[in-house]
């Protein structure tokens, strides 16, 4: 398993059938991450621009549907139900599948806690709740702690990002994750009808396929700092995964 | 060119901006972080470019825009610095009609550099140059990339609404726009979102990082290999050592990189007393010179001025007593002092490091690290001994300013709305050779000058080259000087 695998994953060894679920998504990661980084680093690759924004963006949904895997067991568990039923058609859409709009980020506008209830509460990964609960309260304890051992260029971004609080993390996350999402589809959905060559050339490919490396990471490293997440590991053993995957993707 | 005549040239050439194309390459190095920047200033997409004075943003723009002159096929990149007087002087629909002739004059002169045909024409408006270029694109099957180096002038922040409506309605699918803005901009009009209309990219040089001492001594390679030879070099430490703590000492910026590296090259050794020497003369010859220099420069926040100096003074004077190169203040005082902070960060005084962070006192900060010219400035004895030599390599337990401590008692005076900057109105002889400006004007060529009227340093600007050459002594070689320290004096 390769760093960017270990680092998303985490420790999963006795977690049951999130073990499976953690093991098959892993896979993906291990089979796209050597694709992606030999793109970054080669010149003129000639297949970067018709393999690249498919590696870039399964790289960044798998990884989101590992984070929700460990965040929130629940939700995964029941599409692996779903998958295992018996009459289990693959080639219709199942509503229960993790989408990136509802599951990643959503339009809800976060209602005020007092005004909440239950039942309207998202779940999505990257929203103002999860961040309030989760992402500010994770991101404050790495920035607290990663100062003796910070040689790594990502996470000087991360300690000097101008957040009005920890919590606008998420928005950080939200902002890089929907454009790069948005990028790296129309590289794979042939939407176009005159040549985009020269918009979609090595270069833009090459910083997409980077940014999303960079994302994963860094969205990774503070999912560990999250105290009720599964499968965490301790945080200088990511420290030191996210320094080798930082020093793969060398230009 | 030989290594001495490359060295020679590299101690005169402190900004890209000034550096001819074939020194360049030469003179230049970049880290891995700048490589990823530059990356991203050639690929599509939006990109603001942050950094203070001096910390390399035209070197990456001019570096990025030299790449995609000599390797791509797929695009089509324009350079274009706004340093341009009756632009920064100018408002609304006459900044944008300035700024679209501008572009218009840069486009078709990258179209004759590159001999492409055809021409482009367009008239000065914004819509109709996007929809230009948009055709220009597509003839030159390539997407095109428009560099705008110096946009943002701190102390006139009417023209950025401006500017950023045009960069946000040239971005299209086939052309990006790439600015380079400085960290106090923070308006950016009603218009442009900067979370959505750019990918702000930052330049950081943290001594922290793994690269950080390995691209100080590739420079000094570069440009001053002298520096490194074994027989200069003192016992006390080695060139890895030096490099990172001359790197440090200046809190990563590259011209004051330079500057500090021109005053040891012209020391017989590189030992302690020497580097000594260096720091303090940096503190009264270039810190505190660049800010009385800003300070006609800054429009309305020209009255922060004097308390910027006072922040900076007791900033370092806390520091000093904690016996540390950091420092560490609390959020809510972050608040109070933003501007003044920020001013102190542009000029080099000090570096964020970490925008939040906590604080033993309770509470969080953004740290700062400090260049070590100022703080030896006021260290007891005004010495670099090898304790403190090694001491201020490692890193250290930062100092603290917490909310209620009454050390930053300063007063913030009310600020205007509006404010012409005074630079342009003052007299010329405030261009005279000085700490402020050390390649200035001599008192006879002030005189020469005022003798014909040219009173102002606005009026300077303004003067065309032909007329300052018709005048006595004023050969092609002074009018560069001329031009130079008007470029110092105007522009940020």
């Amino acid at each position: 398993m390769n760093e960017l695998t270990l680092l998303l994953c985490g420790k999963h060894e006795h977690l049951g059938e999130l073990s499976q679920i953690l093991e098959q998504l892993g896979n993906t990661i291990d089979n796209f991450t050597p694709r992606c980084f030999k793109f970054i680093s080669e010149n003129n690759s000639s297949d970067i621009t018709t393999f690249g924004p498919y590696c870039g963006r399964t790289i960044l949904e798998t990884a989101c549907s590992i984070l929700i895997s460990r965040i929130d067991p629940f939700r995964v568990l029941l599409v692996k139900r779903n998958q295992e039923q018996p009459n289990y058609n693959p080639a219709i859409r199942h509503k229960i599948a993790i989408q990136w709009s509802g599951d990643v980020i959503t339009d809800q506008k976060p209602l005020p806690l007092e005004k909440l209830t239950y039942d309207k509460v998202s779940r999505a990964l990257l929203t103002d709740h999860i961040a309030q609960i989760y992402w500010g309260p994770a991101f404050t304890y790495l920035i607290d702690n990663i100062r003796d051992s910070n040689e790594s260029e990502w996470l000087n971004e991360l300690t000097q990002l101008d957040l009005r609080n920890e919590s606008n993390i998420v928005d950080y996350f939200r902002t890089e994750a929907n454009e790069l999402y948005s990028s790296l589809s129309k590289g794979i959905h042939q939407e176009f009808v005159i040549p985009q060559i020269s918009i979609y050339d090595n270069e833009t490919i090459k910083i997409l396929l980077l940014r999303t490396i960079c994302l994963v990471t860094k969205m990774a490293l503070v999912s560990h700092c999250i105290p009720t997440i599964s499968a965490n590991i301790d945080l200088n053993v990511c420290l030191g995964y996210s320094k080798k995957i930082e020093e793969q993707v060398r230009l | 060119m030989l290594e001495e005549e490359i060295e020679e040239q590299g101690t005169l050439i402190l900004a890209a901006e000034d550096c001819p194309p074939d020194l360049f390459k030469k003179l230049h190095r970049f880290s891995q972080h700048e490589e990823r920047i530059i990356l991203s200033l050639v690929a599509h997409g939006p990109v603001l470019l942050r950094g203070g004075r001096g910390s390399g943003k035209s070197a990456l723009f001019k570096e990025a825009h030299n790449r995609i002159k000599e390797k791509s096929s797929t695009t089509f990149s324009v350079y274009l610095s706004l340093r341009n007087l009756p632009l920064l002087r100018s408002q609304g629909v006459e900044y944008e009609e300035k700024f679209c002739e501008l572009l218009i004059q840069s486009i078709n002169l990258a179209l004759k550099e590159n001999k492409k045909h055809p021409s482009f024409s367009a008239t000065p408006a914004v819509n109709n140059i996007q929809q230009s270029l948009v055709k220009l694109s597509s003839k030159l099957k390539k997407r095109i990339v428009l560099f705008f180096d110096d946009a943002a002038h701190l102390g006139r922040e009417t023209s950025l609404t401006e500017f950023f409506d045009i960069f946000r309605i040239l971005s299209s699918s086939s052309i990006s726009c790439k600015a380079t803005i400085y960290p106090g901009i923070t308006k950016f009009g009603t218009r442009f979102d900067v979370c959505n209309d750019a990918t702000v990219r930052n330049i950081s040089r943290n001594e922290n990082s793994e690269f950080f001492a390995a691209f100080f001594l590739d420079v000094m390679k570069a440009r001053y290999p002298s520096l490194l030879d074994d027989n200069k070099t003192s016992h006390a430490f080695d060139k890895i050592q030096l490099a990172t703590f001359l790197g440090k000492t200046v809190v990563g910026n590259m011209r004051a990189f330079i500057f500090i590296c021109n005053q040891l090259h012209e020391s017989q050794k590189n030992g302690l007393p020497e580097l000594t020497r260096c720091l303090v003369n940096m503190a009264s010859d270039y810190y505190w010179p660049l800010l009385e220099e800003l300070k006609p420069k800054l429009g309305i926040y020209e009255l922060l001025i004097n308390p910027s100096i006072e922040l900076a003074e007791k900033i370092f004077d806390t520091t000093s007593k904690a016996n540390s190169t950091s420092i560490i203040i609390h959020r809510e005082l972050m608040q109070k002092f933003v501007k003044p902070l920020e001013i102190l960060e542009y000029a080099g005084f000090i570096s964020r490091r970490e925008v939040s962070i906590a604080m033993k006192s309770g509470g969080r900060g953004s740290r700062f690290t400090l260049n070590l010219c100022n703080l030896l400035e006021i260290t007891h004895g005004k010495r670099l001994t090898s304790e403190l030599f090694a001491t201020w390599l490692k890193e250290d337990q930062p100092a603290e300013i917490h909310i209620n401590s009454p050390i930053l008692d300063i007063k913030i005076p009310e600020l205007s709305s509006d404010k012409e900057l005074s630079i342009l109105n003052l007299p010329i002889k405030s261009l005279i050779k000085s700490k402020a400006y050390p390649y200035g004007l001599t008192a006879t060529k002030i005189e020469i000058l005022q003798k014909e009227q040219i009173k102002t340093i606005g009026e300077l600007a303004e003067t065309s080259d032909e007329q300052l050459r018709s005048l006595p002594t004023i050969g092609k070689k002074y009018l560069k000087r001329i031009r130079d320290v008007l470029g110092q004096a105007i522009w940020m």
